[in-house]
């Protein structure tokens, strides 16, 4: 799935908070099965490989508004055990704020603490401190009592993770991360042994994305431009240059074109190419890699949580195709294609369980041409066939099969679909929901929604869907709207709610029965957090004193926190029985003296 | 004899004559520091002789009683009496920077001038001094003026228990903001002793207010560090007022809040023991939060209803009760200013209640809110009681009255009957220059020639004529008396009992200043 820019602050949010957030896939934040980056995520202006929203369609409208970069200096404060830990790159100390008693404890750190990541339930986080190149690992007792100890790490990282158990931290620099590699090199990567404080450092492919997981941590993957870098946890004190797998078959592909997703546990990793119809799967022990030719080109990628499969979405007005490759690959095997017969859909949502697909767009592709085109013109003006980026040579590089075939209709190449979008729609307000079934996703109903989508998401038990819309300038007092969509009920019960400004972030609660979404329009004076019942849809709105800045979720004491912009911090905590409560100035505590 | 032949005896019989005569008392003023009233005596320094002069009323006389302070080498900063005016304070310093062997020694006397003082030594020329409510504590401070030494710490202070030669000197180990004001916070309605239990240890919090930053100091135990908080530029915060809310069974952590000069936040520091386990050594630390109140709070109280803690403030036009646990707030609008707050009692036909009185100064109405059921006050609206003339001052005289100065109207407010009794005077009255003897409400405003009694049962007011302005005010409740200080460099006061002034049986002194100043 094509990472839309707008959710990095949903993303950062989602990440190991034990609760998910809209607009991510499978990433390593959900659990480690599935690793995730996108290379078509960072340029973000237009054009091919531009961020998520044309999802390489040369789309020229509908794009959606840019991402509102989070402003504060804190970032997203994090939950170990019950205890929220804040970091304050001003002041170079770390708030521990005690969920269930509210006492807080700050603590210094290095300087310019920013990235915050939990490495175990009990109250322990390594803080990456970027001002002074190291991370602080962070202990807190049953007492609240905070103990800190610093481990020297590679310059210039903006990142951490975390393998699953928590044993090793990867600290790196993010190359879509929100600072600059400066003098140096963004390929020093350092792995801490978190039980042993042990650090070792490598260098790694170029501009290193993400690093993923499988599901023991006994093998990390790290995605970077060049390839995908495999290191085994066992060898950790020998590696200096992990190997570089290549993930495509020629390296002089433009980067910033792929979407590269790793199934870690399957070791493969899956690649395809902006405007192209080529898809890759990689055995990245052996290195085989076997090279499909689709039936178009591609704009999104999805593994599924448990790794066993992946969907690659084929939008066209002609009709729209999604693809099924079952992982790990193996010789001889064909992907299964699936029409999407007179929709329009180039984005999917899995649901953590894999059996339920929300097949969508956030672009319509009619606006590309100057003028909407009649019915008879559909083909002529399908955006790819128009573009002509895609190859069509089928070849493979390593005895892949070269196309695949369909299971319910539909042709192979590409510009003759399945069946025409009708012109007078717009695709955006459209969902379909399909269900896997016996695998044949025969299981589908298209609904129509109000304003055109511009994200989805789903909570953790794959029940409730949020759909975010984009503003509707006609509704002058709530431009802006989401749609709660029950995914559990044969026809889906949906509920609009409208708001009177973007919605900032979404959060779902681990246990999926809440969520949030966060308001904020200074210029309007709106800072509000909707608490959403999942089990009712019934939406209450808090007023908050300052402007919301994320969101995140304590699953010790079940309680959602919003930290908040103020200059001295301000956190807001929502139990389960709806009572808040909210801690103002924490940072003073940095300049307590006793 | 011409003029010329004239003269020049003249000037010799006066050069001869001056060089004979005794010192003229009139010659010049004697440098004698404004009276401090007690409660059983007026009490004047005289720096010429080196003396405390206690004044005593008795039926028809003075009774002067003259005790020797300091010497020709040192001199008296100032007096104060302590704060249950049992007894008075002089500070005591070198008379001149030249002196070397000296140092300064706060004095503290019995009111009636018996029995010997009690001496501490002080290290300082202390310019200010602040008593802690419950009467057993004094700190001296250099307060925003300068003391008559060459060079002085800002932030020394000496903390001087007023029941035990005990004094501790010590500088506030803050951030650096210059010393503002002292507090000793306490809990709404409590007088003392100023002490709150901080993890099953007492803790006697006094507070230094400083330019935005806190310090609080354990008086009650040496041994325990100081806490200081500050609270930076970038929030602008300065604390400017405290309030102390002791732990219980709705808020089980005692808490210290501030109120800023400035700003919509008020703080709250949580006060949590710091102990040393291993030591036991006692020790306090505070968990700063800033809780907003909407609009910049001018004063603040805190109330508990059966379930939450509020604390309450005034400062636009309503009073604002903000939950400090999760700082959810609710107003509950006055629609006028309201910028003082103070609580009382209330009796109603279900027991007494908790109310909530706020007024401002200029504003036109009293305010008063029951805040019994709070929670389920949504609509309710503050019973207005209204200053025709407008408040100008006011005195909260007891848990049932107060007295509201206004130009030259005085109102005694009657807050369980709503009863508002205006009181017209040829020239203003000064609410603070005031006292309360029973149900008599004793006035005399200096500038005024009359002292005026208002029996607050009646409503009934009566004035007593005076022959010569006053100067000063004094209620002397040991001695029953008042007594009205006249301007006269050589003392001149009326005594009259407090309980019915009257000329009858009123007397007048003077002179008392300079008796004895010819004896030998």
């Amino acid at each position: 799935m094509t990472m839309d820019p707008r959710f990095l602050a949903f993303l950062s949010i989602a990440v190991g908070l034990g609760a998910t957030s809209l607009g991510c896939g499978a990433s390593s934040a959900d659990g480690g099965y599935g690793g995730a980056t996108d290379g078509l995520s960072d340029s973000g202006n237009g054009g091919p490989g531009d961020g998520g929203a044309d999802d390489g369609n040369g789309g020229t409208d509908g794009e959606p508004p840019p991402e509102m970069e989070d402003e504060g200096d804190f970032r997203v404060p994090r939950a170990s055990g019950r205890f929220v830990y804040s970091a304050s790159e001003t002041t170079d100390s770390v708030a521990v704020i005690d969920s269930v008693t509210l006492a807080i404890d700050v603590v210094g750190v290095g300087r310019g603490p920013t990235v915050v990541a939990p490495l175990s339930t009990e109250g322990f986080v390594a803080v990456l401190d970027q001002g002074s190149n190291d991370v602080a690992m962070l202990r807190t007792d049953d007492q609240g009592r905070t103990t800190v100890s610093i481990i020297h790490a590679s310059p210039g990282a903006n990142n951490l993770a975390v393998a699953p158990d928590g044993a090793l931290l990867y600290v790196y620099h993010d190359v879509d991360g929100p600072e600059q590699q400066g003098p140096g090199s963004d390929q020093e990567l350092t792995v801490i042994d978190v039980t042993t404080s042990e650090a070792f450092e490598m260098t790694v492919g170029a501009h290193p994305r993400d690093v993923v997981f499988d599901a023991t941590g006994s093998v990390a993957y790290v995605i970077t431009d060049d390839g995908v870098n495999v290191v085994p946890s066992a060898d950790l004190a020998m590696i200096g240059k992990p190997d570089l797998i290549p993930v495509v078959d020629d390296p002089a592909i433009d980067p910033s074109t792929l979407e590269i997703q790793v199934a870690a546990d399957q070791g493969t990793a899956l690649a395809r190419v902006a405007g192209d119809a080529r898809l890759f799967a990689t055995n990245l022990a052996s290195g085989e890699r076997f090279a499909y030719t689709l039936p178009g080109p591609s704009t999104d990628l999805d593994v599924s949580e448990d790794g066993t499969f992946a969907i690659v979405t084929l939008p066209s007005i002609a009709g729209s195709r999604f693809v099924e490759v079952t992982l790990p690959v193996s010789p001889g095997q064909t992907p299964v294609v699936h029409d999407v017969a007179g929709e329009y859909v180039g984005l999917a949502r899995l649901s953590p369980d894999g059996e339920t697909m929300l097949l969508y767009t956030t672009v319509d592709p009619f606006m590309a041409a100057p003028f909407r085109p009649g019915p008879a013109y559909a083909g002529e003006f399908e955006p790819f066939a128009a573009t002509g980026t895609g190859t069509g040579t089928g070849g493979s590089s390593s005895g892949g099969e070269a196309s695949t075939s369909g299971t319910t209709g539909g042709s192979e190449g590409g510009d003759d679909g399945p069946g025409s979008v009708p012109p007078d729609q717009d695709p955006r307000q459209r969902i379909t929901i399909a269900r896997r079934g016996d695998g044949s996703w025969s299981e589908r109903i298209t609904l129509f929604v109000d304003h055109p989508i511009v994200s989805v998401g789903m909570a953790p038990d794959g029940a409730n869907a949020m759909l975010l819309h984009a503003a509707d300038p006609e509704q002058s007092s709530t431009p802006w709207s989401y749609t709660l969509l029950d995914l559990s009920k044969q026809f889906p019960v949906k509920k609009l709610q409208m708001v009177e400004t973007q919605p900032r972030s979404v959060l779902f609660t681990a246990d999926s029965d809440r969520a949030v979404v966060l308001l904020r329009d200074d210029a309007a004076g709106v800072r509000r957090v909707d608490l959403i019942d999942l089990r009712s849809f019934i939406v209450d709105g808090l007023g908050l004193g300052s402007p919301p800045e994320g969101a995140g979720y304590v699953e010790a004491t079940q309680k959602i926190f919003v930290s908040q912009e103020h200059p001295t911090g301000r956190i807001t905590f929502l139990d389960r029985d709806g009572n808040v409560e909210t801690v103002t100035g924490y940072r003073l505590n940095d300049a307590v003296k006793d | 004899m011409t003029y010329r032949n004239l003269l020049l005896p003249s000037l010799v019989l006066a050069q001869a004559l001056t060089a004979c005569a005794p010192p003229d008392p009139y010659a010049e003023a004697p440098n004698i520091l404004p009276p401090v009233g007690t409660r059983a005596s007026l009490t004047y320094v005289d720096r010429d002789e080196h003396e405390l002069l206690f004044v005593l009323p008795e039926d028809e006389r003075i009774r002067l009683v003259r005790r020797r302070l300091g010497d020709d080498r040192t001199t008296v900063l100032w007096t104060r009496a302590t704060i249950d005016r049992d007894r008075v304070m002089a500070l005591v310093a070198p008379a001149s920077d030249k002196t070397e062997d000296i140092d300064e020694q706060l004095y503290l006397f019995p009111a009636s001038g018996d029995g010997d003082p009690r001496v501490y030594d002080v290290l300082a020329p202390f310019t200010g001094v602040a008593l802690s409510p419950d009467g057993r504590r004094a700190v001296l401070h250099f307060a925003d003026g300068v003391g008559t030494g060459a060079l002085q710490n800002a932030n020394q202070v000496a903390i001087v228990r007023l029941d035990s030669s005990e004094v501790r000197n010590l500088t506030l180990n803050g951030f650096g903001g210059r010393l503002r004001s002292i507090e000793f916070p306490t809990p709404p309605g409590v007088v003392g002793p100023t002490a709150v239990d901080v993890g099953g240890r007492p803790l006697e919090l006094v507070a230094f207010l400083a330019d935005g930053e806190v310090v609080l100091v354990d008086a009650g135990n040496e041994a325990t560090d100081q806490v200081a908080v500050r609270f930076g530029a970038e929030v602008g915060f300065s604390p400017e007022a405290t309030l102390l809310r002791a732990g219980n069974a709705v808020f089980g952590k005692p808490a210290l809040f501030l109120r800023p000069s400035a700003g919509s936040d008020v703080a709250m520091l949580t006060l949590v023991d710091k102990s040393d386990e291993a030591t036991g050594e006692a020790g306090f630390s505070t968990q700063v939060s800033l809780i907003p109140v909407g609009e910049h709070a001018t004063d603040m109280s805190a109330y508990d209803s059966e379930e939450t803690p509020y604390l309450v403030t005034v400062g636009g036009s309503a009073f604002v009760f903000t939950d400090i646990r999760t700082q959810q707030s609710f107003t509950v609008g006055t629609g006028s200013a309201v910028q003082k707050l103070f609580m009382r009692d209330a009796e109603t036909a279900a027991g007494t209640i908790r109310q909530a009185v706020g007024w401002a100064p200029g504003g036109a109405a009293l305010y008063a809110l029951d805040l019994d059921d709070l929670e389920a006050s949504i609509g309710r609206t503050p019973e207005a009681l209204a200053i025709e003339t407008g408040i100008q001052d006011l005195v909260v005289l007891d848990n049932d009255r107060v007295l509201v100065s206004s130009g030259i109207n005085l109102y005694v407010v009657d807050l369980p009957r709503s009863q508002v009794t205006p009181l017209s005077a040829m020239t203003p009255y000064d609410a603070r220059s005031s006292a309360l003897e029973g149900n008599q409400l004793l006035l005399g405003t200096p500038g005024q020639t009359w002292v005026s009694t208002v029996d607050l049962l009646t409503l009934n007011p009566e004035s007593m004529v005076l022959d010569d302005p006053i100067t000063s005010f004094h209620y002397l409740p040991d001695a029953a008396k008042l007594v009205l200080v006249h301007g006269d460099p050589v003392g001149h006061l009326t005594v009259t009992d407090a309980a019915s002034p009257s000329r009858s049986t009123s007397f007048v002194a003077w002179g008392y200043l300079v008796e004895g100043l010819l004896d030998p």
